[in-house]
Order: structure tokens, then C-alpha cells, then sequence
């Protein structure tokens, strides 16, 4: 008996005293984690509440507000463009679309970095632009992968976050599979929507992306407070550096505001519309130099029309009067999102090249606050 | 109706300091275990799911911190860059509650298991649960599982100068008691 009692102490109670220490050394429990459960479980039991129906009616009645009180122009529709079609670097294609993913992971200092899945829409013939998020948790069925070698596999993930931890169980990312041209294969073929390229980036890349689109205004309508994301910004109209718009868009700790992902996904969305007009701007008044490879990273895939952000931010530029933003209408459904008819009202008005719908035009960047 | 809401003040209220301790293991000491807690009790409450009790609702979190962290490793590993940058961050603005958490001996040496390997000793060895629990709450073959488990245990007794064979008798003893 006593050698076995030795025996059990050997590792169970070596573990037992470390986790009795580290508990001793925790810090007390963050006060408004009980006020973000409560906030999550509303929304939560509205959903489940209101049904497929009412919940896609829900969700434009909480975004659309919380937006238009973050920056709202109105909600004009843009003129008709007056640009001669021919004369886009694409012509004959209404609209160019790119897809843009970014791997991430969380960070100590309070900010998530989850993976941000943005398509940016350009009109051929100028005066807008669009940034849609896309919820990372967005469900998809069994789909078609083609590897780097041309051989098809069918994965079973269902999110297409599963997929990219799939993919990565199987090696190295990079060579086997190209990850982003599954991703981008998976939402073309659910949404019916045609990419004309696609760029994948790391947190690296996208950082110095926005640091290079520094300053960059923020129009906020609550101060923005978080000490373990450095982040101290005052409600209204802010110039910040690339990093603090950066924080701003990914911290998990800001207090009061909603943490979860469809509302961190605002926020990026809103962050890259803003660091795309500030280039915009740029490109106006530097009389439409090249602003850079704004959205390039350590990965990316081009087919079909071969484009960038930066030659769209180059040829459009000057034209472009208007920057939207918003996010994929998807309805909650218990840990991922799932498409819903807005999003097919969504993507068809992708696919006629008309500004995006009101189900998805949340707000929009232009001048002023 | 609100019966989830004494339940989750008790759960804060008691254990969360238990749970941060918990997740600090199960990271091997990474700075992030706080988050992952966090997130584990807004993904359990924050949805409609119900908890017969606050036993059953802390075993839930501690299942969901060691699958997201899992997730989370595995995803981070995908760019090597991407870690770079995430220690230039920390460098940048240390976190305090990883001050306050020093890596001791047993979180360094719990630290150079893999995380699927961690998360085995952790839920055997300090959960109590079964190879086969063990198997089922990390959607991994039993066999799977003996085999990080005995690797495991060959590193952590050699860090931390413990007895090979009597660490790995331990699973022997609590599974046929």
C-alpha cells in the first residue's frame, strides 16, 4: 500500500501542488466577464427566439443602428458611374473581386488576432469599393480541395476554421495544400461568386500593411479604453498610427464594447475601409502613384484576373467616392454561422456589380466624421 | 429563468482562480491561459446551454480550455512568422498577469510536451478521467492516447526527476484500482 501511495504522489500530486500554486498566483476574475456572458446570452436567446426569419431581421436592427452611430453618411446611393467601361484595366467584368484571409492567433496584451476573412469589391468603372467581412466560424459543407499536385481530396471539415486546422494536421501548409485557394474554392461555391484573386497574409503582413496606411482616422462613438492592448482613444474623430488601429480593431478587452467575433469583425472591416480610403486619399493627392503592395503577404494566390489592392487603389483612386464596409449577413447557429437569404440577396448584388445591399452596406467611409 | 446567473457568480466566484491555474498547466505557462478561461466561460454560458450543476458546469470549461487551446497552438503553427510577431507584442507590452505567473519547473517542463500530449497528462493525471474519457473528450483513438500518455510521462519524469516506471505504473493503479 504505501509503495503504491508513493507511486500516486510521483506525478498526480507533483501536478495537484503546481495547480494549487498557479491558482494562488491568478489574478481575480476580470469584473465585466459576468456583463459580457449576459450580453452574449441575450443575443443569444434573441436569435434562438426569433427564428431563421426574425433573426436576420434581428441582426439588421442591432448592427445597422450600432454602425450608423459609429460613422453614418445617409445611406446615399452612389451616382452612376460616368467612367467608360473600356477603360478599366478589367474591362467587361462590371466589378473585380478579391479575397483577402489573414492567419492569426491571440496575442498576450489582450487582443484576438483570430483569423480575419475580408472580400473587397471594386467597381470597374470606379466610384466605390466594398470590405465585407466575413465570419471565420461560417459554416460550410464536405468540400472538393485540389492539392498543390492537381490530386482532388474531399476534407470533412464543416467551418472553415476546421478546415485550415484540418489542412494543418496533415504538414506543411504551404506545399501541400494551397489552404487559401480551398478556402476561396469552399466560399465561391456556396456563395456562387467568382474571385479574380485572392491574398493570403500573416498578423506581420497585415500590420505593416496598416502602418504603411498610417495615419488613419477613426471615427468612434465610444471612447475605446483597454490597458492590457495600450489603447486609450477618446469618442469622435481620431488620427491613429497603424499599430493602434490595429489594436483597435482586434483587442478583446476594451471596456464596454462586444467582444464577440461578428462584432470584432465589424471592427475590421471598419479598420481596413478606413486604412483603405486614407490610401485612397493618398493616391488622390500624389496624382495616382502607386501607394505599394498594400495587402501583399507571405502568401498569396492570383487566377483568373490578375489584380491587387494596390492596382486597384492606383487605377481607382481618384475615382472612388465612397468606401463601404460591412459584415456577411449570417445567422448564429450555436458556435458557427450559417448563410441566410440576406446573404444570397447579398451575393447576387456581388454578381451584378451593384454597390452592396443595404443588408450588408452597414456605413460608409468618405470625408468628414 | 435566470438560474445560469447564480450558477455563473458562483463559478467566478469560486473557481475561477482555479480554473486560471488549471489553463496555466494545460498551456505548460503560456501567458494566454487567462484568455483562454475567459473564453471558455463566455462559450459556455453565453449560448443557452444549461448546467445541472456548478461541478458539471466547470468540467465543461475545463474541457473547452483544453480544446481551444489545442486549436489555438495548432492554428498558430501554421506561420512561424506569425510567433515572431506575437513575442515582438509581449516584448513590447507585457502582460501582468504573466508576471504574476512565473514559469516554475513543472510549467517549463509541461511546456515541452506537445499540446496534444499536455492535454492527456492533464486530463488523466489531474482530472482523474479514464485513457478512454480521456480519448473521447479530445476526439482521439485510446490507443492514441496511451501512447502521448507514455511519452509524456518519459519526459516529465526525466525533467522532473521523478521515477519512470513508477509514473507510469500511477496509470496502471488509478485505472484498475
Amino acid at each position: 500500500m504505501n509503495t503504491e501511495h508513493t507511486k500516486r504522489k510521483s506525478l498526480s500530486d507533483v501536478l495537484d501542488a503546481e495547480w494549487r500554486a498557479a491558482a494562488a498566483h491568478a489574478p481575480a476574475a476580470d469584473p465585466t466577464l459576468a456583463v459580457r456572458v449576459a450580453r452574449r446570452r441575450r443575443r443569444s436567446l434573441g436569435f434562438a427566439v426569433a427564428g431563421a426569419v426574425g433573426a436576420v431581421a434581428l441582426a439588421a436592427a442591432v448592427a445597422v443602428p450600432a454602425f450608423a452611430a459609429l460613422r453614418h453618411d445617409g445611406g446615399e446611393t452612389p451616382p452612376a458611374s460616368t467612367a467608360t467601361p473600356s477603360a478599366a484595366p478589367y474591362p467587361g467584368y462590371g466589378s473585380t473581386s478579391l479575397i483577402v484571409r489573414y492567419v492569426s492567433a491571440a496575442d498576450t496584451a489582450g487582443t484576438s488576432l483570430l483569423d480575419g476573412i475580408l472580400f473587397i469589391q471594386a467597381s470597374d468603372s470606379g466610384r466605390w469599393a466594398s470590405v465585407t467581412s466575413i465570419p471565420t466560424l461560417t459554416a460550410t459543407g464536405p468540400m472538393t480541395c485540389t492539392l498543390n499536385d492537381g490530386t482532388q481530396v474531399v476534407t470533412s471539415a464543416t467551418t472553415y476554421r476546421g478546415l485550415f486546422a484540418e489542412i494543418s494536421d496533415r504538414g506543411d501548409l504551404f506545399s501541400e495544400f494551397d489552404a487559401d485557394r480551398c478556402l476561396w474554392m469552399a466560399l465561391s461555391a456556396d456563395l456562387d461568386i467568382e474571385f479574380d484573386g485572392g491574398i493570403g497574409s500573416d498578423l506581420e503582413g497585415y500590420t505593416t500593411r496598416l502602418e504603411e496606411a498610417s495615419p488613419i482616422r477613426l471615427c468612434l462613438s465610444a471612447p475605446a479604453y483597454s490597458e492590457r492592448s495600450n489603447l486609450d482613444l477618446p469618442a469622435g474623430a481620431v488620427t491613429v498610427d497603424g499599430l493602434t488601429a490595429l489594436a483597435y480593431a482586434r483587442s478583446r478587452s476594451i471596456a464596454g464594447a462586444d467582444e464577440s467575433q461578428a462584432a470584432q469583425s465589424e471592427r475590421d472591416a471598419y479598420v481596413l475601409a478606413e486604412a483603405l480610403w486614407s490610401l485612397t486619399a493618398r493616391v488622390q493627392a500624389a496624382a495616382g502613384a502607386d501607394p505599394g503592395p498594400w495587402l501583399s503577404g507571405v502568401h498569396s494566390s492570383q487566377w483568373g484576373k490578375p489584380t491587387s489592392i494596390a492596382e486597384m487603389a492606383a487605377y481607382y483612386g481618384p475615382d472612388w467616392t465612397r468606401i463601404y464596409f460591412g459584415v456577411l449577413p449570417v445567422t448564429p447557429d450555436g458556435d458557427v454561422y450559417r448563410f441566410n437569404d440576406a446573404t444570397k440577396a447579398w451575393a447576387d448584388a456581388v454578381r451584378s456589380s451593384s454597390p452592396p445591399p443595404a443588408a450588408v452596406t452597414l456605413a460608409s467611409v468618405d470625408a468628414g466624421c | 429563468m435566470n438560474a445560469w446567473k447564480p450558477q455563473l457568480s458562483e463559478l467566478i466566484d469560486a473557481r475561477y482562480r482555479a480554473l486560471v491555474g488549471y489553463a496555466v498547466l494545460v498551456t505548460g505557462g503560456d501567458s494566454h491561459a487567462e484568455d483562454l478561461v475567459q473564453d471558455a466561460i463566455l462559450g459556455a454560458y453565453g449560448s443557452l446551454r444549461r448546467f445541472e450543476d456548478i461541478e458539471s458546469a466547470e468540467a465543461y470549461v475545463r474541457r473547452s480550455i483544453v480544446n481551444r487551446h489545442i486549436d489555438t497552438r495548432r492554428r498558430a503553427n501554421l506561420v512561424p512568422s506569425l510567433l515572431r510577431r506575437t513575442a515582438a507584442l509581449r516584448a513590447a507590452a507585457p502582460d501582468p498577469a504573466v508576471a504574476a505567473v512565473a514559469a516554475t519547473d513543472v510549467q517549463r517542463a509541461l511546456a515541452s510536451l506537445a499540446p496534444r500530449e499536455r492535454a492527456c497528462v492533464v486530463l488523466r493525471h489531474m482530472d482523474q478521467l479514464s485513457t478512454r474519457e480521456t480519448a473521447v473528450a479530445l476526439g482521439l483513438a485510446e490507443g492514441t492516447v496511451k501512447r502521448y500518455l507514455a511519452d509524456a510521462v518519459a519526459k516529465l519524469a526525466f525533467a522532473l526527476d521523478i521515477d519512470h516506471h513508477s509514473s507510469t505504473e500511477v496509470i496502471a493503479v488509478r485505472k484498475h484500482p
